[in-house]
């Protein structure tokens, strides 16, 4: 830039950059991530709306991070297969598992997996779920004072799409005293078929119902999350009727427990910001009915410990009454 | 009315057809290698599908599964190897045409057969798709048990020879798919705590292995015990190898059925494209009656497998559109593409969004008549593959096999791979039925499922059972075929 008396100035900053750099060397393995492709774990089946939602998560890190992230599809068990699979990857921050908050809190507080509560780094969530106890627009009862008296009388099949919903229906049997008989059944789309068919009573719903109420096929009973749900605001919220935990969940992001600091910052900050993108919120909001809830890691982390807590207090007078 | 005719109007553009015709030939290619099929090209295709229109979109990914029905096609008759599970008794016919000197003729055969099936099948989604639906709500647990009870009693019927090795397969194949997490309780089962394991085993990983390298494994070791083959008698152009006319109308009967079957089968969700298969072949096996020429090179065989598996594309948008569950794993992916796009498909659908649902039948036709004329130019092309010598085939698929397992899913797949390779290597060599074995794996965890839901629906009561008249019909049906396939193999022994 100033030829005629800087070469010995120019020298000298080059080989002081030359010397910066080299000391700095070392620790490029930290600032040079991501050095190679990321892979996202997902616990849900290919195709629907969770899958589609972390196609499009995947999309926008990748354009964060300039590297790209493959989806794998590690679904089952609503949700354990993908944490199981994640908590044995290496917390070097190449992989990261999407799946619903239960899979990280709920299941192993209620049934003995491999991994805990604790073996996880939660990172962000993309959406809240929408959950709902819902029954067919043909049912004989349509709220949930006439629910509990036709359950007495008749008893009550329940469509439960995880194990995780069983606890609060438990809990339903016990206080109302109804026989609740549970049926197993394979996703979303599926129990709202089986309640239109008729071949079940209520069922547990994490949104997708929301689609069949302005036709009035599904109704909503109750809202299941810690308030009452957006599109069904005349229902109450599960608390309102006295229970005493709500079963809010989340789309959450993880990765394996023990991430370096500096690598867990930069993910959640790039997730964070994939999470928020316009083209993720308006999938999740307008097309899925879902709120683009986008928490911090410390949010998340405090609500999954909260929510694990939660259900283990639940399953410990059962387990001494028995 | 008018929907109609502006959903077609949207469906019939230039850049629409230029897609769907990509799709059909991407369709096309990859299935016809073994191994990596129209799935994994589908799979690659969704994320480019974000940035088309939701007509284009679909049409695209519709083209890829229309064009793989008939792909998989050609493998199974070039190399007997069938690129995926749904094409498996295609080899049953296709391929002895092919060592006869009448490859190009069965390719023609499955080509005809494949894209009757698929035409008719879109019929029958456009003309009684939401009538339809309305029964298969109707369909509960039980009564969809009882329809995979009458599957498994028509398929035992391509046992083989001995009735008790095929029902041995059978229950294997329904104890690895029993393999993975409990539906009710997700407690694992059978993972020996191995964590790839907790999702299950991978139909690919199965079905590749047992079907196509397993077959592959026997012929190598066939040859190099002879040390000679038989090189496929070329017949070229000459006329044994020619499919004419009175082909086809020898065939209709076969593909009527067939697509019957397949429609049938694809608007219930949760079967899929593999049991319709076999139950076409099994069908016309049995119409054919004892002394036809099935297993030798029948051109009927082909036909029914082909009608009844690419039928299904089409009847599979039933529940897919009308209830939101896709029949199989390219309805879900095309589900997902439905998603992003803003449709969700469900009993709303049409009369929320009727133009556009029309657009997407309007792409399926085209997807349809693309089939057709690519298929007259692409299977002459194919055919040159039967030129090439079996040692340097062979190496190739087994390589397509094993890179497209890695590619789709892991490196844990590919290992299953080559352990199910050598279970139907020795299923083939001690005349155990892969048949039944896959069909065991492919209907198992429905079956399981829905029985499971009806033993806890019923609670204990037998009128639960007896209030449903389709699922009392189906197992009335189902315990008849039984019947009738005890007495014919009887009379068959005397």
């Amino acid at each position: 830039m100033v030829p005629a008396r800087a070469p010995t100035l120019t020298h000298r900053l080059v080989l002081a950059m030359l010397l910066l750099l080299g000391a700095l060397m070392p620790a490029a393995h930290a600032t040079s991530w991501p050095a190679k492709p990321l892979n996202l774990l997902v616990g849900f089946s290919p195709g629907g709306g969770a899958d589609t939602l972390a196609r499009l998560v995947a999309r926008q890190l990748s354009m964060e991070l300039g590297q790209p992230v493959t989806v794998r599809n590690v679904a089952g068990g609503g949700g354990i297969v993908m944490a199981t699979t994640l908590s044995q990857a290496e917390p070097d921050g190449y992989t990261i598992g999407l799946g619903a908050n239960s899979a990280f809190d709920g299941m192993p507080a209620i049934t003995p997996l491999r991994y805990q509560t604790d073996d996880f780094d939660y990172l962000t969530t993309v959406s809240q779920l929408q959950n709902a106890l819902i029954a067919s627009g043909n049912a004989p009862f349509g709220t949930w004072d006439e629910m509990l008296a036709y359950g007495r009388e008749h008893g009550l099949s329940y469509g439960s799409p995880s194990p995780i919903t069983r606890d609060v229906l438990n809990l339903i049997a016990e206080r109302e005293g109804i026989r609740i008989r549970f049926i197993p059944m394979r996703g979303g789309m599926d129990v709202i078929n089986s309640l239109i068919g008729g071949h079940i009573d209520i069922a547990w719903s994490a949104g997708v119902h929301q689609a069949f109420l302005r036709d009035g096929k599904i109704r909503v009973l109750a809202s299941l999350n810690e308030e009452r749900l957006r599109a069904s605001p005349g229902k109450p919220a599960i608390q309102e009727l006295g229970y005493p935990m709500g079963y809010s969940s989340y789309f959450v992001l993880a990765a394996p427990a023990g991430l370096p600091a500096e690598i867990k910052q930069r993910l959640s900050a790039a997730l964070v910001k994939a999470s928020q993108s316009p083209r993720v919120a308006q999938l999740a909001e307008q097309r899925m009915g879902f709120p683009n809830v986008v928490m911090t890691p410390d949010e998340i982390t405090r609500f999954v410990q909260r929510t694990a807590e939660g259900y283990r207090r639940q399953a410990a007078p059962d387990s001494t009454a028995n | 009315m008018q929907d109609i005719l502006l959903g077609l109007a949207d469906a019939f553009t230039l850049s629409n057809l230029l897609y769907i015709g990509a799709g059909v030939l991407i369709g096309q290619i990859f299935a016809a290698a073994p191994g990596v099929g129209a799935l994994m090209a589908i799979t690659i295709a969704v994320p480019f599908t974000f940035y088309l229109s939701p007509v284009t979109a679909i049409g695209f990914l519709v083209g890829i599964n229309k064009g793989g029905t008939l792909g998989g096609a050609v493998s199974a008759i070039l190399m007997n190897t069938p690129g995926s599970a749904e094409a498996t008794a295609t080899t049953f016919d296709g391929y002895p045409m092919a060592r006869n000197g009448q490859a190009l003729k069965a390719l023609r055969t499955a080509h005809a057969s494949s894209v009757s099936g698929d035409a008719m099948s879109d019929l029958v989604l456009f003309l009684v798709a939401a009538p339809l639906a309305v029964l298969a709500v109707k369909m509960g647990p039980l009564e969809m048990a009882s329809v995979v009870l009458v599957a498994f009693v028509v398929v035992a019927g391509l046992a083989g020879h001995s009735m008790l090795k095929g029902l041995i397969a059978a229950a294997l194949g329904v104890l690895l798919s029993l393999v993975g997490t409990d539906p009710e309780t997700a407690g694992e089962r059978l993972s020996f705590g191995i964590p790839e394991l907790m999702g299950g085993l991978s139909i690919s990983a199965v079905g590749i292995g047992v079907l196509a390298l397993g077959e592959i494994f026997r012929q190598a070791s066939v040859h190099g015990d002879t040390g000679s083959q038989a090189e496929p008698t070329e017949l070229g152009e000459s006329s044994a190898n020619r499919f004419r006319w009175r082909d086809f109308s020898h065939i209709l009967p076969t593909i009527l059925r067939s697509t019957g079957i397949g429609t049938v089968i694809g608007a219930i969700p949760g079967l899929g494209s593999t049991a319709a298969a076999f139950l076409g072949y099994a069908s016309a096996k049995r119409a054919a009656g004892p002394d036809s020429n099935f297993g030798k090179g029948d051109i009927r065989g082909v036909a029914a497998t082909e009608a009844a598996n690419s039928a299904v594309v089409g009847s599979n948008f039933i529940p897919l559109l009308s209830l939101g569950i896709p029949g199989n794993v390219a309805a879900a992916l095309i589900l997902g593409a439905f998603v992003i796009h803003g449709i969700t498909p469900g009993p709303q659908l049409f009369s929320e969004q009727g133009r556009l649902v029309y657009a997407i039948f309007g792409a399926m036709l085209l997807g349809t008549l693309c089939n057709l004329v690519f298929g007259l130019f692409t299977m002459h092309l194919f055919v040159k593959v039967i030129r090439l010598p079996l040692p340097i085939i062979l190496p190739c698929v087994v390589l397509l096999c094993v890179t497209g397992i890695i590619v789709s899913s892991n490196l844990f797949s590919a290992w299953l791979l080559i352990g199910f390779a050598v279970l139907g290597f020795f299923m083939r060599l001690l005349d155990f039925s892969f048949v039944t074995f896959i069909i065991g794996f492919v209907l198992g965890p429905a079956f399981e499922l829905n029985v499971r839901q009806s033993v806890l629906l019923a609670d204990g009561q037998i009128g639960y059972l007896l209030e449903r008249p389709i699922a009392c019909g189906f197992i009335l049906l189902a315990l008849f075929l039984a019947w009738r396939i005890g007495l014919r193999r009887r009379s068959a022994r005397h």
